[in-house]
């Protein structure tokens, strides 16, 4: 039986969340390409019910279900050691989960500061109320987030510095190929991508010329999703 | 930590003044440490530990794969770029209070020279900056909240990265940089008593 995955949809098929990201892409390395990805409505995760729980991604592979972005690559690893790798090892997968802090504490938080108000615009209207609840409750009133992008961009830039120095010595952060720990921090840009907001990443940078090489990966794959017009 | 790690014996440990690198001049640079191994040489830390990991591959791994090598390079540049300037600034001072007396005018004179500033002005409102650079580690808290260490269920390369530099407060000040309720306190404990207490063992403060 063919895998599933429940994705959060947004306006015209845009999947910006950096988590489904994660899920996909770390499927694509496994050579998993069979499986089917459902979209689920912000506001109504019916879809999802069969898990007695709201958070997505969720992964459906035969009888199991599994939910939590880095669980999933756990178990992607575990349930398929034969495919090609995400972690490399325990102590791979040790320290991708520091690389998973990091963009959860650092990287994505910066983020959302900047695009917040280019997401909200990237949800679906059905949703939009929902949305805009949900998100003020962790983050405050969102229009307050349509200004300020400038002077914001820059300290988020100069937080990517560990990110930028390690790929100006080797590739991937997973070394000569990309890994896991790549497709972690390569999610939030596919994020900004996805509403518009590629551009948070300068041409000139060399995380912008590693975000090109994993667009490319698996034929494109990122490089075709939807993204919203700007 | 890595030659520990490795079960190498060192043979000597040489010092070397902060103003006089004559003894690594046969490497002909001046960045310390260097290690050398019969007729090899190699200097930078990162650099060292790979000649360890590739010269001594059936002695235990230091990153665990190709993989873990180039995510522990993501670590040592996170250390690098936001963990030593922090550090640095809030203890240049009592640093300079360990420095050997013919040494402390040239370690002054570089480091003003780098900054900008006085040591003493540098190291001025530290107490207030403290909290910002703990916030900074929540990558690490939130790691080791997870697992016992940064390389997983035992300590590694990565690990010593970061252990590494935090020997560096020990040795020279007695400013709390870590407050004990912290994971991170607990994890620095179980380093410094790896190896027979190593790290402990090196002269310095409780803190």
């Amino acid at each position: 039986m063919a895998i599933k995955v429940f994705e959060l949809d947004g306006i015209d098929e845009v999947r910006f969340s950096p988590f489904c990201w994660r899920t996909l892409m770390a499927l694509k390395h496994k050579g998993l390409d069979d499986f089917e990805r459902v979209p689920v409505s912000f506001r109504d995760r019916t879809p999802i019910a069969f898990s007695n729980q709201e958070r997505i991604p969720v992964l459906v592979d035969g009888d199991r279900w599994v939910n939590e972005s880095w669980d999933i690559a756990c178990y992607l690893e575990d349930a398929y050691p034969d495919r090609p790798t995400l972690f490399g090892g325990d102590m791979g997968r040790a320290e991708a989960l520091f690389i998973n802090a990091w963009t959860q504490q650092i990287q994505n938080p910066g983020l959302i500061s900047i695009i917040l108000w280019d997401a909200f615009q990237a949800v679906n209207p059905a949703d939009r109320d929902w949305w805009r609840e949900d998100r003020e409750k962790r983050y405050g009133k969102l229009e307050t987030y349509q200004d300020g992008r400038d002077e914001k961009l820059g300290p988020w830039r100069q937080d990517l510095e560990p990110l930028r120095v390690t790929l100006g010595e080797q590739r991937y952060l997973g070394g000569e190929t990309p890994a896991y720990a790549d497709y972690i921090v390569f999610g939030t840009f596919l994020f900004a991508r996805s509403v518009g907001q590629y551009d948070v990443i300068e041409p000139s940078d060399p995380v912008h010329d590693w975000c090109e090489r994993l667009l490319d990966r698996f034929d494109g794959f990122a490089r075709q999703a939807p993204i919203v017009a700007t | 930590m890595a030659l520990a790690h490795k079960g190498l014996t060192v043979d000597e440990r040489v010092p070397v003044k902060f103003s006089d690198k004559m003894p690594i001049a046969f490497s002909g640079q001046d960045c310390v440490p260097v290690l050398t191994d019969g007729d090899t040489w190699v200097a930078d830390s990162f650099e060292i530990a790979c000649y360890l990991e590739d010269a001594y591959a059936d002695r235990p791994s230091l990153f665990g794969g190709d993989q873990g090598r180039a995510m522990a390079r993501f670590v040592n540049e996170w250390t690098q770029d936001l963990l030593v300037p922090g550090l640095v600034t809030m203890l240049v001072r009592d640093e300079w209070d360990h420095v050997r007396a013919d040494d402390r005018d040239c370690f002054r004179q570089v480091r003003e020279k780098r900054f900008g500033d006085t040591l003493e002005n540098l190291q001025a409102g530290r107490d207030h900056r403290v909290h910002a650079f703990r916030e900074q580690l929540a990558p690490l808290r939130v790691t080791l909240n997870a697992q016992p260490f940064l390389s997983g269920t035992s300590p590694a390369y990565a690990d010593y990265i970061v252990f590494g530099l935090f020997q560096f407060p020990r040795c020279v000040s007695a400013f709390p940089f870590i407050e004990k309720h912290d994971p991170i306190y607990a994890w620095r404990e179980s380093m410094l008593d790896l190896f027979d207490g190593l790290a402990r063992e090196a002269p310095g403060y409780p803190v």
